[in-house]
């Protein structure tokens, strides 16, 4: 069964990126720019794995990771941070808020789908 | 002295009734009346003039005016009231002033002489001269006699406290040369000496801090720290060291607020025996290490806030270099390699197309950087030459239309026909435009409109960006402009971008020796205005560093909800 990956990211270059990766192997994705639709679509489609950018318009990265993971219905969905913050602490900070997973931008491809492989949910 | 203001308010309570029941005062009566009334009036000169002196000699003559007026119609010379007159010296030994207990003297010398001229006009001297006069001879010899005990008294207490303060000329002269303050006081704070530095230190004579003197000028939060160190050191042997504020008298102080200097006052109990206890304190003057210790501070702040700024920055540069190179590396990876197998032409053109996208916005990056680098450094050098701004805001407004429609926003084109040409620097002019377009756009949600607006105003070009966009907050107005600035610095920014368009923008305006301005309001939208002079060679720009932004902040419109953290880049 295909596995379907949510991918939250305000970039469009690197969203499509992401977005072709993931389709080259096999997976179907869900996109969004925006935390509180990640929600949504999240609630809509329980995706297998949530790719979230921390700096995000609105409502951070972060902040919607914390939603999820207090969410009943949600929080069993892991979640890989992929960020442009990769300063020392950065890491740390951004696995205390919960994400299962960190990754951080410029990413590498065999890295970021391997990653991918280990956390989706079969 | 309170005995006689008893006796005057008795007087001025009974002559009402004194009034009622014999009608009316006879000459003698009114006089009397009159002196019993003096230390009133005494007491209303002490508090008009603060001098206790006066008020003293003052009620003193009234006293015996009052033993005079009554002796005069009583027996004269042999009148008892002349006893009285006893009281008036007596007083004066209580006071323990040598110069009071003179003047009392001589007062009631006075009294005695003039009973005894009014006696003398009124009475032939008659065989009993000698029996008459043994009365006041003696009432004399007893006002010498208390005059001298009193005399002898104020002496030996002089002398008590000079030995007490071990005051011989010697150690008096080694207390003077002492720098700091000396100071004799009891465990709380009542002074009985201080050396002659006071009036270095604190502009004060060292009498002025005789008694509560010097406790009256330290600092009001002090004082509990002060008191409680000289208790200290009463109660124990050892040092009771305190810093604290002391009143200063003098140039500084008068304008206004009173000027305090820094003390560090170490007190030491005095152990003399069969004496009170006494702490001996030096004062020193410590408003140098004070003003040290401020400036360091100062500046611990100061390299705090550069350290914050510094790794603000390095964490915004990494943010903002990282996405670009994301995408750089990731399709190259892509295109190079067997990531997702084989990749169709269109693909690889697609892909191509965006490693050069990301990769000039990396070089805007890099250099929006270097420009600011220059221009903080004071050395970019701008090159201003004759052309239309016309020309240059539509090609700005036509480079961002795209992402204006893409937006859903409104881009008005606003300028008269009849601009003239301006003199200026048209790169800085052209990022000027852009960079103000950039943060209108981005900042301002769609279906809002942003508005750029040409106008000359006498001898200057007025340019203005105006968008309905999210504005400012007025807590981050003040620091809008200041590279790197951002007002969500971490995890929660909002918008992507430098934080060095504004700053950019700042300094390009600074070397042309123009304005700027930002009026704004949370959710009010943003205008910003920038103020060329027509022709920018009349300067030496060079020298400008980057323009003062004046921030107006607009009031919130009634109802809007506050937006706390707003930034602009």
């Amino acid at each position: 069964m295909t596995q379907t990956i949510l991918i939250v990211e305000d970039n469009e270059l690197n969203m499509k990126l992401f977005n072709d990766l993931l389709e080259a192997h096999g997976y179907a994705t869900l996109k969004t720019s925006n935390g509180i639709e990640a929600i949504e679509l999240a609630r809509k489609h329980k995706p297998n794995l949530i790719l979230m950018d921390i700096q995000l318009p609105e409502v951070s990265g972060l902040e919607v990771t914390k939603w999820i993971k207090e969410d009943e219905e949600l929080r069993y969905i892991p979640i890989v941070a992929v960020t442009a913050f990769a300063m020392k602490g950065d890491e740390e900070r951004i696995r205390e808020g919960g994400c299962e997973a960190y990754l951080s931008k410029p990413i590498s491809v065999a890295k970021f789908i391997e990653t991918v492989r280990t956390y989706a949910l079969q | 002295m309170t005995s006689r203001l008893a006796v005057g308010l008795a007087a001025l309570a009974l002559l009402p009734l004194y009034l009622a029941v014999f009608g009316r005062l006879a000459p003698m009566e009114m006089l009397v009346a009159g002196l019993a009334l003096m230390p009133l009036a005494a007491v209303a000169l002490l508090s008009a003039t603060g001098r206790i002196d006066l008020a003293h000699a003052a009620s003193s003559v009234a006293l015996a005016g009052i033993v005079v007026a009554v002796a005069v119609p009583t027996g004269g010379l042999q009148s008892p009231a002349l006893v009285a007159l006893l009281l008036v010296p007596l007083e004066a030994v209580l006071s323990g002033s040598r110069r009071a207990i003179l003047a009392t003297v001589l007062v009631s010398g006075a009294a005695l002489a003039a009973v005894a001229a009014v006696d003398a006009g009124v009475a032939a001297p008659a065989s009993h001269g000698a029996a008459r006069l043994a009365g006041p001879v003696a009432v004399l010899l007893v006002i010498a006699r208390a005059a001298w005990i009193g005399w002898s008294l104020c002496g030996q207490a002089d002398r008590a406290a000079r030995m007490a303060d071990g005051r011989d000329a010697r150690q008096q002269a080694v207390l003077d040369a002492i720098r700091d303050v000396v100071v004799w006081q009891t465990p709380n704070g009542h002074v009985g000496f201080a050396s002659a530095a006071a009036e270095r230190l604190l502009g004060a004579t060292p009498r002025s801090l005789v008694g509560r003197g010097l406790f009256e000028r330290v600092h009001v939060a002090d004082r509990p720290a002060y008191l409680n160190a000289l208790a200290e050191a009463g109660r124990r042997p050892g040092e009771a060291v305190v810093e604290v504020r002391l009143r200063r008298d003098g140039a500084a102080g008068n304008a206004g607020a009173p000027h305090f200097v820094w003390v560090e006052m170490a007190a030491r109990r005095a152990d003399i025996p069969g004496a009170e206890p006494v702490v001996v304190s030096v004062l020193h003057d410590i408003g140098e290490r004070k003003a040290q210790e401020a400036a360091a501070e100062e500046a611990r702040t100061e390299s705090a806030r550069a350290v914050e700024m510094k790794d603000r920055f390095l964490a915004t540069v990494s943010h903002e270099l990282r996405t670009p190179l994301n995408a750089i590396i990731g399709f190259s990876e892509i295109l190079g390699g067997d990531a997702i197998g084989v990749v169709d032409e269109a693909r690889r053109k697609e892909y191509a197309g965006i490693i050069r996208t990301s990769g000039e916005h990396l070089l805007d990056i890099v250099n929006a950087l270097l420009n600011v680098s220059k221009i903080e450094s004071g050395s970019f050098d701008i090159t201003p030459e004759p052309f239309d701004m016309r020309q240059l805001a539509h090609a700005c407004c036509d480079l961002v239309q795209l992402k204006a429609d893409g937006g859903c926003i409104n881009l008005v084109r606003d300028w008269s026909a009849d601009l003239p040409e301006v003199v200026a620097d048209p790169r800085a002019c052209r990022q000027i435009l852009i960079n103000l377009l950039s943060n209108a756009l981005k900042f301002t949600p769609s279906g809002g409109t942003v508005t750029v607006s040409l106008r000359r105003i006498g001898d200057e070009l007025v340019m203005s960006v105006r968008d309905t966009g999210i504005g400012i907050a007025e807590a981050d107005l003040g620091r809008i402009g200041d590279p790197f600035f951002q007002a969500r610095s971490s995890y929660d920014r909002p918008y992507e971008g430098t934080g060095l368009g504004l700053s950019v923008v700042r300094g390009f305006v600074g070397l042309h020796r123009g304005r700027m301005s930002v009026e704004t309001a949370p959710e009010q939208g943003t205008v910003v205005t920038i103020t060329l002079p027509l022709d920018c060679r009349t300067d030496a720009p060079s020298l400008a560093g980057p323009a003062t932004i004046h921030a107006i902040p607009r009031a919130p419109r009634a109802g809007a909800a506050p937006v706390p953290l707003k930034r602009i880049a």
